[in-house]
């Protein structure tokens, strides 16, 4: 088998759909056993690094719907507000309606076109090239390609266990609430804590305790989302600290894992948000360049 | 004189014209045509004598209906002397009818729910050559709506119950108790895969048997007993102990990557029982109707921008 980026984007689909961490680094092992160390290493940054993203999801809307030959309104409108974003409204789209192209790249070509599309001078260039890219790839591709320009990456929830690459860092949260599969943490912010990211999975190991544990923590219910005491303290690594300046906490942690659960930590050991603006700005010079 | 079409209490349509209730009920109605046995269009009062397709019939008392229905055969007309009722296979579930109605006030054919190519699970899919007037549901009202080959579907569902069955886990098909769970059971039966069923929907499979549609291998599922079998369910099985299922989400909806958190699925399989729409498009051009009435969408605009493009009038039905 080739590993091409149409296989490259296969694995992303079957990474998305994978539900534990195990099963989603088996989907990308079935990938990198097939790739050239260059290319699997190339994956392996594609999965799990982010950059500066030089695209808008609303321009990137707006000249969909001229690629596409349709109305923004009424169609694209209605089409991303059933489907929830205009990436993947733009790949349904464009496969049912005929759009894109067939070319089959290399993983290589593309990171080169990724880098090609960063360092276009303004957004009018930006989008004329995207639009290329959409004209060349078929739809499922262009698709992941957009994903892939997205600040934090495609946010697959793929982690290695021996990716200990200079962007991964460490530090001590606690389990704030929990929706369906979604783990919030969070970090000290004075006498409270304040949300610091997201992940999907607690260590496959001690999922059932931590659940039991969750149980007793429990301490009120919206719908679908669970809050908790904020005393089960775990040990979380995550492959970027961005800032953010529309949450709390003023920064958000992506690609992030739980490597184990701090059963015998207090919550006083949880990192506070001097240690997150410390952790961040000594972060900033590697973690927010594009590579 | 026109038919006078209006909307009534949930998912009805009425003709005060005509004096027909379809799939739904007015004090006045001569006629109640009801075109399947889905409850959203079932009328509310289970004791009015209705008209349906003898397979409809079936399966609303099996589901409690207890008023007179009379059992219409699929073709066969009724009516009075100015006024044709006509029942044609809508392909949608079992018994499913689209409504030709004939008079004075020309050809007017109301939809139901229907899908084409049809259900294997249904008596098919036909409709007259034309009609003047058309009330169409139009669940899938948006071109991201487009379904896979049925055959490709079926694949899915196979491969999926055959996979987990292999890793040890109990196969569960999310899906609607009349329809979807007997299209899947007769998809896994050629699969050779035994189900087991939601005890609502296994009141209704005997009707689809004797209706010549083979269901395989099944039984009732009592909760605990885990043999080796398929398990279809309206709603995931809650037993404290989710690590043995592995469930798929059978709809039109499994589309959109959004219902794969919003469900907790394993796999999303976009088997739909609705027409998607293109082939909605491709309905409303069939009939050439002078005007077509769309319901059952909150996206109304997009079917009209796309009819009108193609020179057909039509309005939203709300």
């Amino acid at each position: 088998m080739k590993a091409g980026f149409g296989e490259f984007c296969a694995a992303c689909d079957r990474i998305r759909a994978a539900r534990t961490d195990a099963a989603k680094r088996a989907a990308a092992e079935v990938f990198l056993s097939h790739a050239d160390p260059a290319t699997g290493a190339l994956a392996r940054a594609l999965w799990t690094r982010g950059r500066p993203a030089p695209l808008s999801p609303a321009a990137l809307a707006r000249e969909a719907c001229v690629w596409l030959g349709i109305p923004y309104d009424p169609v694209f409108k209605a089409c991303r507000e059933a489907v929830g974003n205009s990436a993947e409204t733009v790949r349904l789209l464009a496969e049912n309606l005929g759009c894109g192209g067939r070319e089959q790249p290399d993983l290589p070509t593309v990171e080169a076109w990724l880098q090609e599309l960063a360092r276009c001078p303004d957004a009018k260039s930006r989008y004329v090239y995207l639009v290329s890219v959409w004209n060349r790839l078929p739809p499922r591709e262009a698709y992941w390609f957009v994903r892939l320009t997205e600040a934090g990456g495609p946010r697959l929830g793929v982690a290695f266990e021996d990716d200990r690459e200079a962007g991964t860092g460490v530090l001590q949260a606690v389990v704030l609430y929990t929706a369906g599969a979604e783990i919030t943490l969070g970090v000290r912010a004075g006498e409270g804590f304040v949300p610091i990211g997201k992940t999907h999975a607690f260590p496959e190991a001690e999922a059932a305790a931590v659940r039991l544990r969750l149980k007793a923590l429990q301490v009120d219910r919206f719908g679908p989302t669970s809050a908790y005491r904020p005393e089960l303290v775990v040990e979380a690594e995550f492959g970027h600290l961005f800032r953010n300046t529309r949450t709390k906490a003023g920064w958000v942690l992506k690609s992030v894992r739980i490597r184990r659960i701090l059963w015998e930590s207090k919550p006083d050991s949880v990192a506070d948000l001097a240690t997150v603006e410390h952790l961040g700005r000594s972060r900033a010079h590697h973690s927010n360049q594009p590579s | 004189m026109g038919y006078g079409i209006e909307r009534i209490g949930g998912q009805g349509i009425w003709l005060s014209g005509a004096k027909i209730a379809l799939d739904g009920m007015r004090a006045e109605a001569e006629w109640v045509c009801v075109s399947h046995a889905h409850a959203d269009h079932v009328p509310r009062s289970r004791r009015l004598p209705v008209h349906a397709t003898p397979a409809t019939a079936a399966l609303m008392r099996a589901r409690g209906f207890t008023g007179p229905i009379e059992a219409i055969p699929f073709g066969q007309t009724f009516g009075s002397a100015d006024l044709r009722i006509t029942f044609f296979p809508a392909g949608h579930i079992l018994g499913s009818a689209l409504t030709l109605v004939e008079s004075e006030a020309g050809r007017l054919l109301y939809t139901g729910d229907c899908r084409t190519p049809a259900s294997p699970t249904s008596e098919g899919f036909d409709c007259p050559s034309h009609v003047d007037e058309l009330i169409t549901e139009a669940t899938f009202s948006l071109p991201i709506y487009k379904w896979k080959p049925h055959a490709d579907l079926a694949g899915q569902i196979a491969t999926f119950a055959r996979e987990s069955l292999a890793a040890g886990a109990v196969p569960v098909f999310q899906a609607y108790n009349l329809g979807k769970a007997q299209e899947i059971m007769h998809i896994l039966a050629q699969a050779g895969v035994p189900t087991a069923i939601h005890e609502a929907g296994f009141a209704l499979c005997g009707i689809y048997e004797s209706f010549g549609i083979p269901l395989g291998d099944y039984r009732k599922h009592e909760p605990g007993i885990i043999d080796g079998r398929a398990l279809i369910t309206p709603y995931p099985p809650n037993d404290g102990d989710p690590g043995r299922y592995r469930t798929a989400y059978v709809s039109g909806w499994a589309v959109l990557e959004k219902h794969r958190a919003a469900s907790g699925a394993d796999a999303l399989i976009p088997l739909s029982d609705h027409l998607d729409f293109f082939e909605l498009l491709a309905l409303v051009e069939r009939l050439g109707p002078r005007l077509t009435h769309i319901t059952h969408t909150p996206n109304p605009d997009i079917v009209r921008h796309y009819l009108a493009a193609r020179g057909l009038e039509s309005r939203y039905l709300a």
